[in-house]
């Protein structure tokens, strides 16, 4: 075997002229062993090579990013678009409530005048809904379902409960089971007849409630030991009418039932109760004053 | 620890040291094949990209049997074949001075144009053997590495070379 690659071998400097001396043409061999070996390398600039090397993997790991983040960005260019079509908005005219059925069978009652927007399609993955206003929630049990407002968060698991979230207060009443009620940082559970609320980012009070289900449903206000002006302020919020009581002295608070559905019962009973006459300015606005005769 | 550093062909000075050992091997491999310089060196880019983007794979010790394998894999179809253009270094004549002839030396300009053209006339195996062992002084062993194939592989080719060297300078007479 070895003597076939003999060329091979000499040229390899392992057996020497001698052993070829029969091989014809072994002059030319020498020279071509003698000259070949004078040939120069051929030109590399290894600096420069090396240097766009290092350029050509920068720019070649940039395009790869470039490809991830378009395709993230069409990725969650379509599933926004796929969410935005799936949101379905609800809002609840003036004087006039609105019951909402989620897919699950939750119930949901919009108070007048309130915002309520959840996604459809994506429903059974996340159970997350927008509420701006007020409405009265009976959730079917299953995954966390959330309220947020503009001004906090209320996670639940299956219950009954209300929230308000209307100017600048965030108010949550728990009906049944518990609630859990996010504020900026700071987190509440709500057990069942508890409420919470919270004014111009304060927590106000906290405390107890007896009803099993909010007034405005039944179309009545309880109030227990609010003042006269908080009382005024859901009767004009209630018939969208303007209350002047700067000229009442008395200030005693209020507890009972107001209905808010009929304007001149409540108008009796508050006058009744705080021993004071009203009267007529137009269709819309009301005076109150002291009734002197006692 | 530096075990540890030797490993990581992903770590930059690694990295530069397997390409100042290897680049102008793998550069000369591709001139002698192709001939085209430019090619040979964007060829060595590539490899050395290839190797970059696998260095989390790639352990120092085998950073040699990839390099080859990516170049020997390499897809090289877009690039023109051009003649082996080889210069010769300084001249050390074959004979020494007192056997020289008035003619020796034109003789000898003469007999190294004949090589450099039935070089260029080798084929590409053969051309590429013969160069890494003549020029970049590279054992038989390491050639069959550089172009996966087996020693015998090589002194085959290294012999078909010679042959047909002799052959056509005899020719050209």
């Amino acid at each position: 075997m070895k003597k076939k690659y003999n060329l091979a071998h000499w040229l390899d400097n392992k057996i020497e002229d001698q052993s070829i001396e029969d091989v014809s043409g072994l002059d030319t061999l020498k020279k071509i062993k003698h000259y070949s070996r004078q040939l120069e390398k051929p030109e590399f600039n290894k600096d420069k090579v090396l240097e766009n090397l290092k350029s050509t993997r920068t720019t070649k790991k940039k395009k790869f990013n470039w490809s991830i983040a378009a395709s993230i960005l069409i990725i969650l260019g379509i599933s926004s678009l796929v969410f935005i079509l799936s949101v379905k908005d609800f809002t609840s005219q003036i004087n006039s409530q609105e019951t909402v059925l989620l897919p699950d069978d939750s119930k949901v009652i919009l108070a007048q005048n309130s915002k309520f927007q959840f996604n459809n399609w994506f429903w059974n993955f996340d159970r997350t809904t927008k509420l701006n206003g007020q409405a009265y929630f009976e959730v079917a049990k299953g995954k966390t379902f959330t309220v947020k407002t503009n001004f906090g968060k209320v996670k639940v698991l299956g219950t009954r409960f209300d929230v308000k979230s209307r100017d600048s207060i965030f108010k949550v009443v728990c009906y049944e089971g518990s609630v859990k009620v996010t504020f900026k940082d700071e987190d509440n559970i709500l057990k069942k007849g508890q409420f919470i609320t919270y004014q111009n980012g304060i927590k106000l009070e906290q405390s107890n409630i007896y009803n099993e289900k909010p007034e405005w449903i039944s179309k009545t206000h309880q109030f227990k030991g609010v003042s006269l002006s908080e009382v005024m302020q859901q009767l004009e919020q209630d018939y969208q009418i303007e209350v002047d009581i700067t000229q009442v002295s008395e200030d005693k608070r209020f507890s009972g039932t107001l209905p808010s559905d009929s304007l001149s019962l409540a108008l009796d009973i508050l006058s009744k109760t705080y021993q004071m006459n009203f009267s007529v300015i137009n269709e819309n606005k009301f005076i109150f004053v002291d009734n002197d005769q006692e | 620890m530096e075990k540890n550093l030797v490993d990581n062909v992903c770590e930059e000075k690694v990295y530069e040291r397997v390409y100042n050992t290897y680049s102008e091997v793998i550069n000369n491999y591709f001139y002698y094949k192709f001939g085209n310089q430019e090619m040979a060196e964007e060829s060595v880019q590539e490899a050395f990209i290839k190797l970059w983007e696998n260095c989390k794979k790639v352990p120092f010790a085998k950073a040699k049997s990839y390099l080859y394998t990516v170049v020997n894999n390499l897809s090289l179809n877009r690039y023109k074949h051009k003649k082996v253009v080889l210069k010769y270094a300084k001249t050390v004549p074959q004979q020494t001075e007192d056997m020289q002839s008035p003619d020796y030396k034109m003789e000898e300009e003469e007999f190294k144009v004949k090589l450099e053209k039935a070089i260029q006339d080798l084929s590409e195996k053969q051309r590429t053997a013969f160069l890494l062992h003549r020029i970049d002084e590279k054992s038989y062993k390491e050639i069959a590495e550089i172009l996966n194939i087996s020693v015998k592989a090589v002194e085959k080719r290294m012999q078909k070379a010679l042959e047909s060297l002799r052959e056509k300078i005899e020719a050209f007479k």
